[in-house]
Formats: C-alpha cells, sequence, structure tokens
C-alpha cells in the first residue's frame, strides 16, 4: 500500500520518544508491504478496530494510531493522527503543540501579519462590522438567542448533558486522557494562547456547534459556541459572555473580549 | 436469568452479599470438612472422597470462581465500553472524518504535495 502521512501526523511522530516512534516505523514498514485486506485480517502483528465509515485505529502498546484508506487506487493509507497514554501527568508547564506559534512563525501574528488584527483589518472586528458582535446582531448572543446558552438549552451544559463535562465523561479530560495533554503528550491542540503567546489552556470539540475550554489543569473553563463559520462566541463556565474567536485562517483564530480587545489566540 | 445476571453484577447490596458469603460459607464447609478428615491417628486425606462437605466445597469454590470471574467480564465490558466512547470523542474532537476525506479529496484531484512532504519528513525522523 502507498502510505500517506498528513502533515499533523508526521510532526507528532517527529516529537515522540524514540521508542514509540521505533513502534511507528514498525508499523509503517508492515503496511508499506501489506494489501489492504492483509492489514485488516491480520490480527496477529496488528490489531486493527474499526471506528467509524473508513476510520480506523491499531493499538501499539500505549499509543494509537489512526489511519484510513483512500488514493487514486483506493489501495493508499492515511495516517491521520496518533496519541500516547502516559500513567504518570506530565509536570511540565507547555505541553506540546503540532502549530505551535513560539516556534512556527506562520502562526504567531508578530510575524504573520495576515494573522494580525492590527495589520489585516478583514479579521479586526473594528474594522470589519461582519464579525463585529456590537455591529451585527446575528452573533451578538444579546441579541440573538440561539447562541445564547441562557434560552437555547441545546447549547447549555447545565441543560444538556451531552455538551457537559460532569456528566459525559467521553469530554472531560480528567477521565479521558486521550484529550488531556498531561496524559496525552501527542495531543497536540488546539490551545488557547495569551497575546505573549503563554498557554491558557485547550480546545475539546463536543459537537459541531460546541467546543469546551478547558484550563492548563484541565478543569472546565467554559464554551465555545458556533455563531457562524468565522465566528465563535465565548461564555464561561456561569454561561457569562467573555468575548468571541475569529477565524484568522484555517488553523487559527484570535480570541477578542466582550470589548472588542484583542485577547490572545487558538492554534 | 439474563436479567437476574444483570441484576447482581449492577446491584452494589447483591455485590457485597456474595463477596461476604462465599468466603462465609467456605471457611464454614473448610471447618468441617478438616474436622471430618480429622482423627486421633492423624489427617485421613482418602477419606476425602466419601464426604460430602469435600464435594460442597469444591461446588461452593466453584460457585465463587463464576461469580468473579462475571464480574471481571462485566468490569471488562465497561472498560472496553468507555474506551470505545473515549476514542469516538477524540476522533469527534479532531475532526478526524473530516480531515480523512479532505486529505483523501487532495490525493484523488493530484494535489498531494503537503503529503508527499509530509512522508519524506517521516522518513528522515524514522531513520
Amino acid at each position: 500500500m502507498t502510505v500517506y502521512p498528513t502533515p499533523e501526523f508526521t510532526k507528532k511522530v517527529v516529537a515522540l520518544p524514540e521508542q514509540f516512534r521505533r513502534e511507528v516505523k514498525r508499523f509503517i514498514d508492515f503496511i508499506s508491504s501489506s494489501r489492504k485486506d492483509e492489514l485488516l485480517k491480520s490480527q496477529m502483528h496488528f490489531q486493527t478496530e474499526r471506528l467509524a465509515e473508513n476510520l480506523y485505529q491499531i493499538r501499539l502498546r500505549d499509543m494509537r494510531i489512526f489511519f484510513s484508506f483512500g488514493g487514486t487506487n483506493e489501495e493508499g493509507l492515511l495516517l491521520l493522527d496518533l496519541n500516547t497514554h502516559s500513567a504518570t501527568p506530565s509536570a511540565q508547564k507547555t505541553f506540546f503543540a503540532v502549530n505551535d506559534p513560539r516556534v512556527n512563525s506562520a502562526f504567531n501574528p508578530k510575524y504573520n501579519s495576515s494573522i494580525n488584527p492590527n495589520y489585516n483589518s478583514s479579521i479586526n472586528p473594528r474594522f470589519n462590522s461582519s464579525i463585529n458582535p456590537r455591529f451585527n446582531s446575528s452573533i451578538n448572543p444579546q441579541f440573538n438567542s440561539s447562541i445564547n446558552p441562557h434560552f437555547n438549552s441545546s447549547i447549555n451544559p447545565q441543560f444538556n448533558s451531552s455538551i457537559n463535562p460532569r456528566f459525559n465523561s467521553s469530554i472531560n479530560p480528567r477521565f479521558n486522557s486521550s484529550i488531556n495533554p498531561r496524559y496525552n503528550a501527542s495531543f497536540g491542540g488546539p490551545f488557547v494562547y495569551s497575546p505573549d503567546l503563554d498557554q491558557q489552556g485547550f480546545l475539546v470539540r463536543a459537537n459541531d456547534s460546541v467546543s469546551l475550554k478547558f484550563d492548563e489543569a484541565g478543569e472546565f473553563a467554559g464554551t465555545l459556541i458556533k455563531a457562524n463559520d468565522q465566528v465563535m462566541v465565548e461564555f464561561d463556565k456561569d454561561q457569562k459572555w467573555m468575548g468571541y474567536f475569529v477565524q484568522a485562517n484555517e488553523l487559527v483564530q484570535l480570541r477578542f473580549n466582550a470589548e472588542g480587545e484583542w485577547s490572545g489566540l487558538v492554534v | 436469568m439474563a436479567r437476574f445476571k444483570a441484576y447482581i453484577l449492577t446491584s452494589p447490596e447483591w455485590k457485597t452479599f456474595f463477596s461476604v458469603v462465599f468466603p462465609i460459607a467456605i471457611g464454614v464447609i473448610s471447618g468441617a470438612y478438616v474436622n471430618e478428615i480429622t482423627t486421633p491417628d492423624g489427617v485421613k486425606w482418602m477419606r476425602s472422597w466419601n464426604l460430602p462437605t469435600f464435594y460442597l466445597l469444591i461446588a461452593a469454590t466453584a460457585l465463587m470462581v463464576v461469580f468473579h470471574r462475571t464480574l471481571y467480564l462485566h468490569d471488562i465490558s465497561i472498560d472496553k465500553f468507555r474506551d470505545d466512547q473515549f476514542c469516538l470523542a477524540y476522533v469527534r474532537s479532531k475532526c478526524l472524518p473530516e480531515a480523512a476525506e479532505r486529505y483523501r479529496e487532495m490525493i484523488r484531484s493530484g494535489d498531494g504535495g503537503q503529503l508527499k512532504q509530509a512522508m519524506a519528513e517521516l522518513k528522515k525522523a524514522l531513520k
């Protein structure tokens, strides 16, 4: 099979400790010389589990590799992602990020003007009224009840248990170590950064319209509600409106407080 | 039977009851059995085959093994379910199905430069 690793997968492998990298190499060597049916049937070398339509995982000790089939001749294998599990939490103050603005200037607004609202007016709510809740009522939770958890119970964790980490342990980093960067060193983000690029927390997507924000300790810190393709509105854990996130590009979101002041980013 | 089994496995009271009753029963039966095989001339192990307490002891031990094995399998199935759910939550959080579709489309349209570059970097990292 032809193997196609995604850039995210490669970045995670590069950051892996040596023993995990050896396992990845063993797996890639095997799939490179095997056919699709051989991999799926071969429970002897690697146990493949189907997670969803054309989405599989294999477990290699304390690591999981997620992959999918596809390509020009449907005999390709896409290596999508991986995660690792550590029995003890990491004591590090900062976590590994796939797209790290502290290392990669493409994600740093100081060096990349296209994601800096001071230089790119299209992502600055002061100049672009369509992304400013003061001028665009459809993205203002005070005027649009569908994006306000006080009026729309489906986006309120207090009423919808499926998006409440207290009741749904699968979206709670304290129980699900794969979404906890302290236990899954390959979590990779998205992380919330301050304007000075200090990591302040991370996001977990609960469903198509709701993402949950957790602080560095894994404590639930608030929700992000999708208002449209470019804007998400931010609430704290008591459902108080805190601000909004503007999509700067495919991977970067800029964080603004309710007054419209730039207060960080998410990568 | 299945409902009865599920009821016992999910009831803390029944689980405690069996966890307490089995050791007590085995203790009592063991005492009776030891009493029966002990003579003034010493322990007569060969008597065991004729003693009902010996078979009772085996039956009680077998029941205890079955109970704990069922409990273990039940716990394993819960772990498996939780693990699957946790895994799906991770997949959903990372939008992996959407990413897979995007990359498949990239390959089909011949725009796989990003992936080729990633493969070259991966090979370098795995050397």
